[in-house]
């Protein structure tokens, strides 16, 4: 820019668009000076090189001067003539000509001290990226990133549990008790219904705390958009759109925002076979079932089973793509595909922590609405009698309408080991969301806790606890960090006694499953996997897909999660 | 040099990237990102960046409304070549 401020210089500046392009300027200039009233407004070349470049606005003003309209006439006669000679639009050839202006100046007048010297950037791609290795670098992040997850927030997930079970459940009684409403079915609805089922899933916030911090840092680091790359490559090689793949990145969030990116692919087939197999990306509502039941029956590899989960889902919704493009959704194949790459960056600690409470934030607005109002709908249906004796909220739960619903469907999920109603009433209500397994789980199991009067602590005691407790999770939660990496610093680990629910969910499982509770809890979890997602998600399949294709999609991921869930559980109760 | 890149594009047999890209055509990467803009502004490259997919409807989550998912951040751009 130094040169341009030079007196005289700009004056004398002038572009060279090549002969043609100069012929054809050089004959419209020519035009516009028999017309004062258009070169008092405008300079003669500037508006010859606007008007071969289609400026919509700046038509529309010509027409109002004096001789803009024959102007207007010979510009779009050149235009043609020129477009027609050179077979490309005349834009394009002046907006070449300037880039190779650019280049040639930058060339000149650039000096670069280390010429096609490789940033850091660039030899940090040279392994992620690496046509071998690219895939198996990113399966072992997320393995990381769910091992963390899974063990370093175990000691808040207990603590969060202690405390709704606890102290919260003690206040909400003391409170109710001042208004005359203890011991009467508002109790029971308060505690038994809002608080067992909300504080289910609350519980589960650490969990989520870790992974979306895990995927801001990935994000945020630049990595993400590594990652998408190397799958896309991967994905173009078994004959599946490479831009397929971003939407089901975003899936691993949240399956909504995921149906509706789909938008982004042009062809009808790729965007509905897309559509069709984000939901097999596993969500992040889906993440509390799996830590709960790893917790509960797989205590040593709980992050390693979760992991297996997500990489299930890509491994189904690829086997799945590749049938399904070659038969219903062949088509001619589109050109690769072109992606910016981010440069590396050091995330901010303030970044990180803003994406994740965003995230955390949708998800505690979801407990506190739609959670919220299912575990009363289902609190109700538990109160509800439709057997034997009993008045309303005063009925043994197996008598209660919640469970004659649950019934309906427990003989299908017999053969895979867990057909009992309350596994059954837990998945007819994860299809409102998938946190809602937890809570129906918490309510269907809920145990009455006895209290001996004589030992329940004041408000201080409890909030002094609340405090200590907390700061023995958070010890607890650095002494796991070398245990990640190995490094065992601190003796053997104790393994900390199962809640209440975690104990009957075991219990229940030795049942229906007859003995062989490992291959039914995996089969379960396999089933949480890959059937129908939460009503939102099928509402977005609907507008994005049409209603033919959500049915079609409902329907089909039933089946392949009870068979999938039968697969598991009959060929494990063998080998396990 | 603006053709360059719809051919490199075109005869391509796996995804690139733009540093790569630059790399084939001796360009600065930040000169090639302008220059993919352009075919997108010309129509030429499909530029389907997630976050600017209009219309991104209101799951119910509480975000501030549906153009600000928050599941969607940090989306590369991706392009594609247009047939004419």
């Amino acid at each position: 820019m130094w040169l341009l401020e030079k007196p005289g210089v700009a004056d004398s500046f002038c572009l060279d668009y090549g002969r043609e392009l100069e012929v054809a300027l050089a004959h419209l200039c020519q035009i516009i000076e028999q017309h004062p009233a258009v070169v008092r407004q405008y300079p003669a070349r500037w508006l010859a090189i606007k008007l071969l470049e289609q400026d919509r606005a700046l038509q529309e003003n010509l027409l109002q001067l004096s001789g803009g309209p024959a102007i207007l006439t010979h510009a779009q006669i050149s235009y043609q003539q020129l477009s027609r000679a050179e077979g490309e639009e005349v834009d394009v050839l002046i907006a070449d000509r300037r880039y190779r202006w650019i280049h040639a100046l930058v060339q000149d007048m650039v000096v670069q001290e280390q010429p096609n010297s490789a940033t850091l950037s660039d030899q940090i791609d040279r392994i992620v990226l690496h046509r071998h290795w690219g895939v198996p670098l990113f399966l072992a992040l997320m393995w990381v990133v769910f091992k963390i997850t899974a063990e370093t927030s175990a000691p808040f997930l207990k603590w969060i549990d202690a405390v709704i079970n606890g102290p919260v459940a003690r206040w909400a009684v003391l409170a109710l008790t001042a208004v005359s409403l203890n011991n009467t079915w508002v109790e029971s609805l308060f505690v038994g219904g809002i608080i067992a089922g909300v504080g289910g899933v609350l519980v589960f916030v650490p969990v989520l705390l870790f992974l979306y911090l895990a995927l801001a840092l990935l994000e945020d680091s630049g990595y993400m958009a590594r990652a998408a790359f190397v799958m896309d490559r991967s994905m173009s090689k078994i004959g599946l759109h490479g831009k397929s793949f971003l939407p089901m990145l975003v899936g691993f969030g949240c399956s909504v925002p995921a149906i509706y990116a789909t938008r982004t692919l042009e062809n009808e087939k790729d965007r509905i076979l897309t559509g069709l197999l984000v939901p097999f990306m596993s969500c992040g509502a889906r993440l509390p079932v799996y830590v709960l039941f790893a917790a509960i029956f797989f205590p040593q590899q709980a992050g390693l089973v979760i992991f297996g989960l997500y990489l299930l889902g890509i491994v189904t919704a690829v086997f799945l793509g590749i049938i399904l493009r070659r038969t219903i959704f062949a088509h001619k194949e589109q050109s690769v595909m072109l992606m910016e790459l981010p440069p590396y960056r050091l995330p901010s600690p303030r970044n990180l922590w803003l994406h994740t409470w965003m995230r955390i934030r949708s998800f505690l607005h979801h407990a506190t609405t739609l959670i919220l109002l299912t575990s009363i709908l289902i609190w109700f249906m538990r109160a509800i009698p439709v057997r034997g004796e009993g008045a309303f909220a005063q009925i043994p739960i197996e008598n209660s309408l919640f469970a004659a619903a649950a019934q309906t469907v427990t003989p299908l999920l017999e053969p895979l080991g867990f057909g009992s109603w309350q596994m059954g009433g837990a998945l007819l209500t994860g299809l409102v969301a998938k946190e809602v397994v937890i809570t129906t789980l918490s309510q269907a199991y809920h145990v009455e806790e006895v209290t001996n009067e004589e030992e329940t602590p004041t408000l201080a005691t409890d909030a002094l606890w609340i405090g200590e407790s907390f700061l023995q999770a958070t010890a607890d939660m650095l002494k796991t960090l070398p245990g990640i990496l190995g490094i065992n610093l601190f003796g053997a680990v104790s393994e900390d006694e199962p809640t209440t629910l975690m104990a009957m969910i075991q219990q229940d499982f030795r049942r229906t499953s007859d003995g062989h509770t490992t291959a039914a809890a995996l089969g379960f979890m396999v089933f949480i996997l890959i059937y129908t997602p939460c009503i939102v998600t099928i509402a977005a399949q609907k507008q994005e897909l049409g209603a033919r294709w959500m049915w079609l999609s409902i329907g089909g991921q039933l089946l392949l999660a009870w068979l999938l869930a039968f697969v598991v559980f009959q060929v494990g109760r063998w080998l396990v | 040099m603006l053709k360059q890149i719809l051919n490199e594009i075109e005869q391509a047999t796996e995804p690139l990237t733009v540093p790569e890209l630059s790399r084939r055509l001796h360009l600065e990467p930040g000169v090639v990102s302008q220059m993919v803009a352009f075919w997108v502004h010309k129509g030429r490259l499909s530029g389907d960046n997630i976050e600017n997919t209009p219309h991104l409807q209101h799951c119910g989550r509480g975000c501030h409304g549906p153009d600000n998912c928050h599941f969607v951040a940090k989306m590369p751009g991706a392009y594609t070549l247009r047939k004419r």
